[in-house]
């Protein structure tokens, strides 16, 4: 299981930052007509924290990867305010990611927020990273703010030794101090570091964490490249299906340009030594066959295939020996590929392979594969080709 | 008047054509009636397909040829659109100079998606009237049923030692050189009947030397098969060095025009002549680049089947 959410706090003694107790306040007395705005940095615990205050609520949740247009939201909302809780429970509406919704897909969401925030009386919760837009003005009228601040790099080293104590990891406290510090206040991109050093039973020695390349996608790589547990590295992946705010915006998991396979496939070389990176490769290929399948046959049931070879598959292909464990760099290179690149070839090349197809009655493909040894004779026949001068300079080559 | 032999020898009358008898008997007698269908013309390079093609449009249209044919090549002008619209224009209107319908020259039709190829039916019957289409295809099995039902078939065989051989011996007379029966031989061989690549191989030879022996067609070859292919899998292979065999696969690929359709089958030539590494390790290399290949074919990226192929090389023992 992910750390991010086996170690999700689950009470107020649980939560790293202070100001908890303004939102546990709003949740015992809610304002009539406002609703609670809880803004801070990415990792900060925003939800979590809702969460874990809000754990006797029936909350309905509102979040970024589903549509909140106008009338997604009258509907989701209007009918969970005006039913009575199946548990006798008290309700709480969490809009996750109040940032995100865009102005054009979700059009009217905003303005029917504020008609609710006006209107119900089932109190109502909002989390974002940053309101600074024209479209929030509005809205903001209606918000009492509480602004989570991010945790100490002593308060997370602390957290961080409790997660090891409790999975049975030994460690320094200078790993730990490493990754707190270059966490930045990132509660959960500190937890997926600590998990994707952790090496069996204790921890591997990192020589740096990388803060400009951070994102959901690279840390998933990370734990990918780094646990031996497929359930992990699954889960890993799956993680990326869910849009996420403030990252890099990597939308495709499985296929295009930034899919998931592609950044595997680039870094695998770096990450895994010897027949790992076969085994790795092997795997990943297969997922490309299974694609290809997909792409025919229209059975989309392939994808879960492809998920297990490309989690599991990447994870499962080393052994001990053959993973760089030290010095160790959460550094990813992007893929330099386009996977559409194949036909751009040097382009007086490509210029002088069409122009001896046409008017030798071929295909541009064998053209291309006869240029290697017929320049002397294509040289010969200026009248019928009537080569350019870049093109008699390419044939002198 | 071009130069190039593939051209210069291009043959302009049906008795000067080489080898596929029984299809040039049937074609004639198809231009004697005016009475030509849609057509295929199925078989590897090299044999004469577009000659034919050539050849019916000539014979029927005289001088006025060139308005009322048109060819285009599927693997070339890869958009679909571009395809369907410049033959639709031309298919709608009628010939220049005569009753008889235009021809369409489609070559390389295989490379066609099943798409287009659905299309490409439903023009061929709109346009019947004023259109004939020629279907030339390295592959039978790749044109749908409803394609093959609507076409005479030819199929063409590669053209035997005794045509090449005759055509040889034309072509060095009338240019003025010799050539050794070796020499002739091996043209044969790696040519492997295509008459194209025999001319090129051919001409090529002779801009080196007046007498032509076998080692200067082994050099012309040899450079045939991209060097830098094998530099890939030497690099893979022997150094076991799958970093920059992956770095210079790229390269290679993207400055030959090479696809992975190229690669895989120069890797698998080229294999048993690796130094140092054992046969039976060479067979299981082999086998790898079957599947490889299988994969391409089957798959949607070949990049990254070639990649696992290079890993799978560079393994310590396979």
């Amino acid at each position: 299981m992910l750390f991010i959410d086996k170690y999700q706090p689950k009470n107020e003694s649980e939560l790293l930052n202070t100001e908890w107790s303004k939102v546990k306040s709003f949740l015992d007395q809610p304002i009539k007509g406002k609703f609670l705005l809880v803004l801070g940095l990415p990792g900060v615990g925003k939800s979590a924290t809702v969460t874990a205050l809000a754990k006797d609520f029936e909350i309905l949740v509102l979040n970024a990867s589903m549509s909140r247009n106008k009338q997604a939201i009258q509907s989701l909302v209007g009918a969970f305010c005006s039913q009575g809780s199946l548990f006798g429970k008290k309700k709480l509406v969490l809009v996750d990611e109040l940032d995100a919704i865009s102005g054009r897909s979700d059009s009217g969401g905003l303005a029917e927020l504020k008609a609710i925030v006006e209107s119900t009386s089932v109190p109502i919760i909002a989390t974002a990273n940053d309101l600074n837009h024209d479209k929030f003005s509005a809205l903001l009228r209606k918000a009492e703010v509480v602004t989570l601040t991010p945790p100490s790099w002593g308060r997370i080293t602390e957290f961080l030794a409790d997660v090891c104590t409790k999975e049975g990891v030994t460690f320094t406290d200078a790993q730990l101090k490493k990754i707190a510090i270059a966490s930045q206040g990132d509660v959960r991109a500190a937890l997926n570091d600590l998990q994707s050093s952790v090496s069996g039973d204790s921890l591997m020695d990192i020589e740096e964490f990388d803060r400009e390349t951070r994102g959901e996608l690279l840390q998933s790589l990370a734990l990918i490249f780094k646990t031996k547990d497929p359930l992990i590295a699954q889960q890993a992946l799956d993680r990326l299906d869910e849009p996420l705010l403030n990252q890099i915006n990597y939308p495709i998991v499985y296929s295009g340009e930034n899919s998931v396979r592609y950044w595997l496939e680039e870094n695998v070389i770096h990450e895994y030594d010897g027949d790992a990176v076969y085994q790795a490769l092997k795997n990943i290929s297969f997922t490309d066959v299974l694609q290809g399948r997909i792409r025919r046959t229209g059975y989309w049931r392939f994808l879960s295939y492809v998920r297990d070879f490309l989690g599991p598959g990447v994870a499962l292909a080393k052994t001990e020996k053959n993973t760089k464990q030290t010095p160790y760099k959460i550094i990813f290179r992007s893929p330099k590929r386009n996977p559409q690149l194949w036909w751009i070839t040097s382009s007086t090349k490509k210029l002088v392979a069409q122009k001896v197809a046409r008017l030798t009655h071929t295909s541009h493909q064998y053209a291309l594969k006869e240029l290697s040894y017929i320049k002397p004779l294509l040289l010969q026949d200026q009248d019928y080709f009537e080569w350019e001068p870049n093109e008699l300079k390419w044939l002198n080559k | 008047m071009p130069n190039i032999w593939t051209e210069k020898y291009r043959p302009q009358t049906f008795d000067e054509f080489a080898g596929q008898p029984v299809i040039i008997k049937r074609i004639k007698a198809m231009i004697e009636q005016q009475n030509m269908p849609h057509l295929i013309f199925c078989g590897p390079a090299g044999v004469g397909k577009t000659t034919l093609a050539l050849l019916i449009a000539k014979t029927m249209f005289g001088e006025q040829w060139r308005q009322n044919f048109l060819e285009t090549n599927a693997s070339s002008d890869r958009g679909i659109d571009v395809i369907r619209n410049q033959i639709k224009e031309f298919a709608r209107t009628k010939a220049v100079g005569t009753d008889l319908p235009k021809i369409l020259l489609l070559d390389e039709s295989d490379a066609l998606t099943r798409e287009a190829q659905q299309a490409l039916r439903r023009t061929m019957e709109s346009y019947t009237k004023t259109a004939r289409f020629i279907l030339s295809a390295n592959f039978f099995a790749k044109l749908i049923d409803p394609l093959k039902s609507r076409c005479v078939v030819f199929k063409f065989k590669p053209l035997d030692f005794d045509h090449i051989d005759t055509i040889m011996d034309k072509i060095s007379a009338k240019e003025g050189f010799t050539i050794d029966d070796k020499a002739k031989q091996l043209i044969y061989e790696v040519s492997r009947g295509d008459l194209r690549r025999v001319e090129n191989m051919l001409q090529t030879a002779s801009t080196i030397t007046k007498s032509i022996e076998v080692s200067h067609i082994q050099e012309i070859a040899s450079k045939a098969e991209p060097e830098a292919v094998k530099e890939v899998l030497e690099l893979a292979a022997i150094s076991k060095n799958f970093s920059d065999a992956r770095k210079k696969l790229l390269r290679v690929m993207m400055s030959e025009g090479l696809s992975g359709l190229d690669v895989v089958p120069a890797f698998q030539k080229q294999i048993w002549g690796l130094d140092g590494v054992d046969d039976q390790k060479k067979l299981k290399m082999i086998q790898s680049c079957a599947e490889a290949e299988f994969r391409i074919v089957e798959g949607a990226d070949e990049y990254v089947q070639l990649e696992a192929l290079l890993a799978n090389f560079a393994q310590s023992d396979v």
